[in-house]
């Protein structure tokens, strides 16, 4: 039964996906950053969402949770509620239909943050503990290549999942290129619970859980722009399951082909 | 006897026939007004007697029926003729008949007789009896022979008349004596006066009354008596009244004329008689009587009823005695009064007529309306005041009553002025609205004036004070207080003429409670409100608040004890008004009392000099820094002391000047940034000035100097304004304006015993003590005075005044309260519109509470006249208008407005150009969107980079000279092609190499522009910090001693989550990061010293927001970035919001873009933690985004509102903002529109900043402190 959910789920986002890329990318491997656990107590108290949502920008007050910042002062950015969902992906393994999205791009490097606590109540649920996974769409809607780059969980060094390590320099696997056109699918594992070995909230070091994209654009490139949609945390399975949904997105892709 | 029987009885009976014929009626009363006595006088007979029983009566006597007949009429018609009743009666001529019977005489007498011997002849002519024929008669026979006779004057006395004939013999000789005596019959003579009234001086005659008047009356008259010397008396009586009066007798006697001969007197009779009676109080009816007496008779001829009427009278209301006419009507008004009314005979008030100078010009007439009145009122407007000329006139009035007796009355003597008062001036044109104020006029035509209206309040003219040139009137307390400009008009009866806005009713109050006059100092919480006064005899601090409903009312609330053992002297409050610091007098020692605290003591702070020797305060002054300066006194031992009080302990230095003075004064600037000191020699009456300045802590002699009476260095005082840029010196009789340098600006005629500046405005205030008025004055014009306006009440002030900060309010310690007189309102207050101009623009220029009369403002721009302002609009008393800007492109200045002499604060106006009209060669630049310069001060280089452009020219370069006159010229400059980068987003300078950064490109770029210069062909470097990180920002470093290395530092605005500053070495194109963690650096400026070892770096990073603060790290950007470690953190007062860094010599400032304002820090600079970061500028509109700053300005940027980015210029001086609590003065706002506002950089006096696709050069007023 639990297959059979599994890849009816895999050839529906697999489909799904076809409605914005011309491929849709599956982004689970990211490498563990955190250098310095340091196992805090819980602050969770106040939560303005309800798990399993965190953003699915279906209206502007999604948007409001985060921070823009561009990469120079003359640099501007926009950020709007896009009247089309990013289908497939992570709204299918959060079991919605997305009809809206966060259209976030800039001229030049642009990075985008949600912050747990946004001065009067928690916007989601550090601890995750009844999850898997925190996963997200983005859809590369731009003329160009960009490059996604992130940092999951507290701040600073204590991130579960970094595009730096912990001296600072770039880690290629914590780096997704999204060619032009190209939708991914971002989900990072992060552990059933809190005493989950595989994964320690540092509740000690930052007791506020960010969640924070950084796109920037290829070398020479003008700008980006990206579809973000379906901020969630979800029970995803195992990577092993996950190559159900890899046969679901090859069929997808001939479907389009077809379809072209 | 028979006969003598009959004939008696026959003139009884033709008296009595006689009597009967003047009664006509038969009833008994004489009907003849003309003879009324004639029947007494018949009663009275004459008899001629015969003796006829003596022997020898041979004749017989016949007596007449009166004597021959004649007839004689007074000119008035009295006819009088001999009655012949045979009665003689006075005036009638007797006539008797003798007839001689021979047959009775002897025969010798017969024959006599026939012989006409015998003869008759009256002898012995009785007295008053005049027998006109005394001839002898001869007597023939039987014929009977008259002797005729007249009755001449007569005694009174005398009633019977004996007659003596002599009969005689001519031829015998003998004769017969017929005596009548001695038979007892005699001629009666008991006759009556008789007369008639012929005139009395009448006006008319009503009936029986005759009117009469005047003074005398006068009845005529004539009375016939034998004795001519009767009397004529007059008597009179009122009509009821039973007796009469005498009123007088009349002495004179004339003539009266008659038609013909009377008896014996023929016609010179003196009948007539005139009767004059003088008096001057009978009026109205009486009867007068006249009686005629001739010494036993008295005869009263009929009454006559008259009527006094005496002349009416009046009396002139208008115009009043010596008065101006200077109208072209005036009223004319009085009453007439005539007590003799009684129309039943016709006599009233008829008339009055009213003259100028003679009867010749009547005026007016006016008949009474109402003559049964004895009063008559009149009116009217004398409408032809201009027939006559200018000059001295009289005019006076008639009474007339109906018989047209007359009385002048009313006599006045007039001016006439045809012109019109004119006012010239007001002194002064101020007063408090308290009122008791005494206004000088001067004009014209004063004199006529008679009401004085300052708008709708009449004042009062002080008597005595009115010349054509000059009056002086006293204004009352106004009813309706309000802060108002008001007309003034001066008024006579003809015209008025109307000083508009000729005066200004200042809101002024008095206090609550006396103040006495042991008041040493004044001093005015600029925070609080309060007034505090050093009272030297209670020894405390006087506390005194405004009251609630009125914030000119001061009332004490409260004070507190200073030392008790020594008078205090003076005091002086910190800049934060917290706390107070007192001198006492004889006492070497300063205390500091804590505002805050209820005036508790924080500390005694002995002063001494140098050599640890006790001194004599008597001046002192809180300046910057906690700092107070002390001025001492002492023969040749004048001190001047610092006493730093910022200190833990409080230190008191004496700073060296020359030891010969007497006594040393000082005082500060209102901002408390500099100090004057007067130091006075006595012993040569000569002084110096020195400024002591707070940021430097320099002391510095000053050439300023004014001539000095003798002894008069005593009085020498120093007044700075607010800033201390300038100060006046003054005596009392001299006043002299400096500039900072000492160098003489102005000098005046007149002194005082106290000046201060207003602190907001061009404005000074003089005052003495003691006087009820001071006194404005304009610093820049000490030639003359403005005005004076008088304290509250006009009550006089003591000590010195007391000014707010910002100038609005005055005080005044007064023995009747606390004098507040809110002087602010006394002047315009301008607005202009725009603020930031191009030359030749037009401004608009909102002048408010300056009066009603646009023309009388006057506007200046850098204090020169502006011919052209043009009138738009103008609403009571605010007036908008046109003015040119005369200013040119690259000078800034102030708009300022005087009315009547009353400044306005200074406005500023901003000079904007273009910087691309300035430049000639604009190739490559058609698409050129500017958005970031960098400023290469080595070589006076502007970088201009268009960020959003990837190809052809994104960076230009403008070499920049601005002259001593802040002339701006400009010149493009060739760039390498090669440095074209694509969106450049940044460009420095480390030492000879100029750096950009490509945002797309990732790298930053440099060249040496020295080898750029020699060969045009410079090779251009770049390195790239990851093909992942965008470069924000760089900035080059250049120590001022060059280490041999070159470096640059990039940041990384979009967070790694750690260290994002990196170190470019220049020299080898390596990228290194710097080991600190600077999350989402936003900017980086280097702070440099003579030692590279001691630059330092500030990188400014902004956090999440709502976590951690924004903060600052320090560090030495002279390290290789693997030794780099930061020295130290700046928290800041911001989360997310820290951006771009600026800086001046004292401070840096960060802008906070999320949270609005500026964090001002002021590092530690010795290394230690102690920075000092606090946001300023929170409640601006602005969102600043770039920010840049000298010393005199702070320049921010950004949106302020939708569609609305600004430039907001703010006063980075702190020590211009008074009190501390208001940190920082915005000094102009420029809201562009919609127009974004990016880069700036304040390059000399001039700020050039990008505003949508130009570049706006803005010329930077020189601030009021330089």
């Amino acid at each position: 039964m639990k297959k059979t959910f599994l890849c009816t789920l895999t050839l529906i986002i697999g489909f799904s996906a076809t409605v914005y890329g011309q491929s849709h990318h599956y982004y689970n491997n990211f490498l563990i950053t955190q250098s310095n656990p340091s196992a805090g107590s819980s602050t969770v108290v106040d939560l303005i969402k309800t798990p399993p949502e965190i953003a699915y920008f279906e209206n502007q007050s999604d948007i409001s949770l985060f921070n823009f910042w561009t990469s120079d002062i003359f640099s501007t950015y926009t950020a709007g509620l896009y009247g089309s969902g990013v289908s497939g992906g992570a709204a299918d393994i959060l079991g919605i239909a997305s009809t809206n999205s966060l259209a976030f791009g800039a001229d030049g490097g642009a990075e985008m943050l949600l912050s747990s606590f946004n001065g009067t109540g928690h916007v989601f649920d550090p601890v995750f503990s009844n999850y898997y996974a925190l996963v997200f769409d983005i859809a590369n809607i731009g003329l160009y290549d960009v490059d996604v780059l992130f940092r999951i969980g507290p701040n600073s060094s204590s991130a579960l999942y970094s595009s730096f390590d912990e001296f600072f320099t770039p880690i290629a696997q914590n780096i997704v290129s999204i060619s032009a056109g190209d939708t991914a699918t971002f989900i990072f594992y992060l552990g059933l619970a809190v005493s989950d070995p595989s994964i320690v909230w540092d509740y000690a070091n930052d007791p506020y859980t960010d969640i924070y994209l950084n796109f920037q654009p290829a070398v020479g490139a003008e700008s980006f722009s990206v579809l973000v949609d379906n901020i969630g945390v979800a029970a995803v399975p195992e990577p092993g399951a996950v190559m159900l949904c890899l046969f679901g997105f090859i069929v997808s892709k001939f479907v389009w082909r077809k379809n072209k | 006897m028979k006969k003598i029987i009959r004939l008696i009885s026959v003139v009884v009976c033709l008296l009595a026939s006689y009597a009967v014929a003047v009664d006509y009626d038969n009833d008994g009363v004489n009907d003849d007004p003309y003879r009324p006595e004639f029947i007494g006088y018949a009663a009275r007979e004459l008899y001629f007697f015969i003796d006829l029983s003596q022997p020898g009566r041979f004749y017989s006597l016949t007596l007449d029926n009166d004597s021959l007949p004649y007839t004689f009429t007074t000119t008035d018609g009295f006819v009088r003729s001999n009655d012949n009743d045979g009665i003689l009666l006075p005036l009638e001529m007797g006539s008797m008949r003798v007839t001689i019977h021979p047959d009775r005489l002897t025969e010798g007498l017969r024959q006599d007789i026939a012989s006409g011997a015998l003869q008759l002849m009256l002898i012995e002519e009785p007295e008053g009896a005049i027998v006109n024929s005394t001839s002898p008669i001869t007597i023939y026979d039987n014929s009977e022979v008259a002797v005729n006779f007249t009755v001449a004057n007569v005694t009174p006395l005398m009633n019977t008349l004996p007659f003596t004939l002599n009969l005689y013999n001519t031829s015998s000789g003998s004769n017969i004596l017929i005596q009548s005596a001695e038979t007892g019959q005699f001629l009666h003579t008991a006759d009556d006066p008789f007369g008639h009234i012929v005139s009395i001086n009448t006006l008319a005659v009503h009936g029986d009354i005759s009117i009469v008047s005047a003074d005398p009356l006068i009845l005529e008259g004539w009375a016939f008596d034998d004795n001519e010397d009767m009397s004529v008396t007059l008597f009179f009586k009122r009509p009821a009244d039973a007796t009469d009066v005498e009123a007088v007798t009349a002495v004179n006697r004339y003539i009266h004329p008659i038609n013909a001969q009377i008896p014996y007197w023929g016609d010179t009779y003196k009948s007539g008689f005139t009767v004059e009676w003088d008096n001057e109080t009978l009026r109205g009816y009486y009867d007068l009587r006249i009686e005629l007496n001739d010494g036993a008779r008295q005869v009263s001829l009929p009454t006559k009823k008259i009527f006094w009427n005496k002349p009416p009278n009046g009396e002139l209301l208008t115009p009043g005695y010596d008065e101006d006419i200077t109208a072209t009507e005036i009223l004319v008004s009085g009453t007439a009064n005539d007590l003799d009314v009684d129309l039943s005979i016709s006599a009233y008030l008829s008339s009055v007529e009213v003259y100028i100078n003679s009867p010749s010009n009547m005026i007016q007439r006016i008949i009474n309306p109402e003559p049964d009145s004895s009063v008559m009122e009149f009116q009217f407007i004398w409408d032809t005041v201009y027939d006559y000329p200018e000059g001295s006139h009289t005019i006076y009035a008639i009474a007339y009553d109906s018989f047209g007796l007359s009385a002048q009355f009313g006599t006045r003597t007039i001016t006439i002025f045809k012109t019109s008062p004119v006012i010239i001036s007001i002194v002064p044109r101020l007063g408090p609205w308290r009122g008791n104020t005494v206004v000088s006029i001067t004009g014209s035509n004063l004199t006529s004036v008679n009401n004085v209206q300052f708008g709708s309040v009449s004042a009062s003219i002080i008597p005595g004070t009115q010349t054509n040139g000059l009056m002086q009137v006293q204004l009352p307390q106004i009813t309706d207080p309000a802060s108002m400009y008001v007309d003034v008009t001066v008024s006579n009866p003809l015209n008025s003429h109307i000083k508009r806005d000729g005066y200004r009713f200042v809101p002024a109050e008095l206090g609550i409670g006396a103040v006495s006059d042991v008041i040493a100092d004044i001093q005015f919480n600029n925070i609080t409100g309060r007034l505090y006064l050093l009272n030297k005899s209670s020894r405390q601090v006087d506390i005194y608040e405004p009251l609630p409903a009125d914030e000119l009312v001061y009332a004490s609330t409260g004070n507190f004890a200073v030392r008790s053992t020594a008078v205090p002297l003076k005091m002086d409050i910190s800049k934060e008004q917290t706390t107070l610091y007192v001198i006492y007098e004889n006492l070497a020692i300063l205390e500091l009392f804590n505002l805050q605290s209820s005036g508790s003591l924080i500390d005694s702070v002995t002063l001494h000099d140098n050599e640890g020797n006790p001194v004599n305060p008597v001046s002192l002054a809180y300046i910057m820094y906690d700092t107070v300066i002390i001025g001492t006194a002492g023969h040749n031992a004048a001190r001047l002391l610092i006493a730093r009080i910022d200190t833990p302990t409080a230190t008191v230095t004496q700073v060296p000047i020359d030891a010969h003075y007497d006594s040393v004064e000082v005082i500060s600037s209102s901002n408390q940034a500099v100090a004057y000191i007067v130091a006075k020699d006595y012993d040569t009456n000569s002084f110096d000035v020195f400024i002591y300045e707070g940021r430097t802590m320099l002391l510095t002699e000053l050439p300023a100097v004014i001539p000095l009476n003798s002894g008069q260095v005593g009085e020498v005082s120093v007044a700075p304004n607010y800033n201390g840029s300038e100060f006046l010196i003054y005596t009392s009789s001299d006043i002299a304006r400096f500039d900072s340098k000492g160098s003489l600006t102005g000098s005046g005629l007149y002194g005082a015993g106290f000046v201060t500046y207003d602190n907001a405005r061009n404005m000074a205030y003089i005052f003495n003590s003691g006087e009820q008025f001071f006194t404005l004055i304009n610093p820049a014009q000490l030639d003359e005075t403005i005005s004076h306006i008088s304290f509250p009440d006009n009550v006089s002030a003591y000590g010195t005044l007391e000014l707010d900060w910002t100038g609005e309010k005055l005080f005044a310690v007064t023995p009747q309260g606390i004098a507040t007189v809110k002087v602010g309102d006394i002047y315009p207050r301008l607005s202009i519109s725009p603020s930031f101009v191009q030359a030749d623009d037009t401004i608009a220029v909102v002048a408010q509470n300056a009066g009603h009369i646009p023309e009388n403002i006057n506007f200046y721009i850098n204090d020169q006249l502006q011919s052209a302002p043009a009138l738009i609009q103008s609403d009571n008393d605010t007036h908008t208008f046109s003015v040119p800007v005369t200013l040119d492109e690259d000078t800034s200045g102030k708009v300022s407005a005087r009315l009547w002499g009353y400044a306005s604060k200074e406005e500023n106006v901003y000079m904007m150009s273009m910087l691309f009209d300035r430049i000639a060669d604009m190739s490559g630049l058609e698409t050129f969107k500017p958005g970031g310069m960098f400023f290469d001060d080595v070589r006076s280089d502007l970088y201009i980079f268009d960020p959003w452009k990837s190809t052809g020219t994104t960076i230009a370069r403008f070499h920049i000279s601005i002259d001593d006159q802040g002339v701006l010229s400009a010149e493009r400059l060739a760039v390498p092609a090669s440095i074209q980068v694509p969106y450049p987003v940044a460009m420095s300078r480390t030492n000879d190499f100029i750096l950009a950064v490509s945002r797309t490109m990732k790298r930053c770029y440099w060249f040496n522009v020295e080898t750029f210069d020699d060969t045009s062909s410079a090779p251009v470097l770049s390195a790239m910090v990851s093909p992942y990180i965008t470069i924000s920002g760089v900035v080059g470093y250049s120590p001022k001693l060059y280490t041999g290395v070159n470096y640059a530092y990039v940041w990384n605005q979009l967070s790694t989550g750690g260290p994002d500053v990196y170190q470019i070495n220049l020299d080898t194109q390596t990228v290194t990061r710097c080991n600190f963690i600077s999350p989402r650096t936003t900017d980086i400026i280097i702070d440099y010293s003579d030692n590279p070892s001691e630059d330092r770096a500030y990188a400014v990073s902004y956090t999440t927001p709502n976590k951690a603060s924004d903060f600052i790290t320090i560090f030495n950007p002279a390290q290789p970035a693997s030794l780099i470690t930061p020295l130290s953190t700046i928290q800041l007062q911001s989360y997310g919001g820290a951006y771009q860094l600026a800086s001046n010599d004292e401070a840096l400032f960060a802008s906070l873009r999320t949270m609005q304002g500026v964090s001002l820090v002021m590092p530690d600079h010795s290394g230690g933690n102690n920075h000092v970061a606090v946001n300023i500028l929170e409640n601006s509109p602005l969102v600043p985004q770039f920010i840049t700053a000298n010393n005199d300005y702070l320049v921010l940027n950004g949106p302020q509102a939708a569609n609305a980015y600004a430039l907001s210029f703010i006063d980075v001086n702190i020590w211009n903002d008074y009190p501390a609590d208001s940190q920082f003065d915005g000094i102009a706002d420029y809201v562009q529109g919609s127009s974004v506002i990016y880069d700036m950089e304040i390059i000399g006096n001039k700020l050039f900043t990008i505003i949508g696709e130009e570049i706006y050069v803005i010329d930077l007023l020189e601030k009021q402190e330089d």
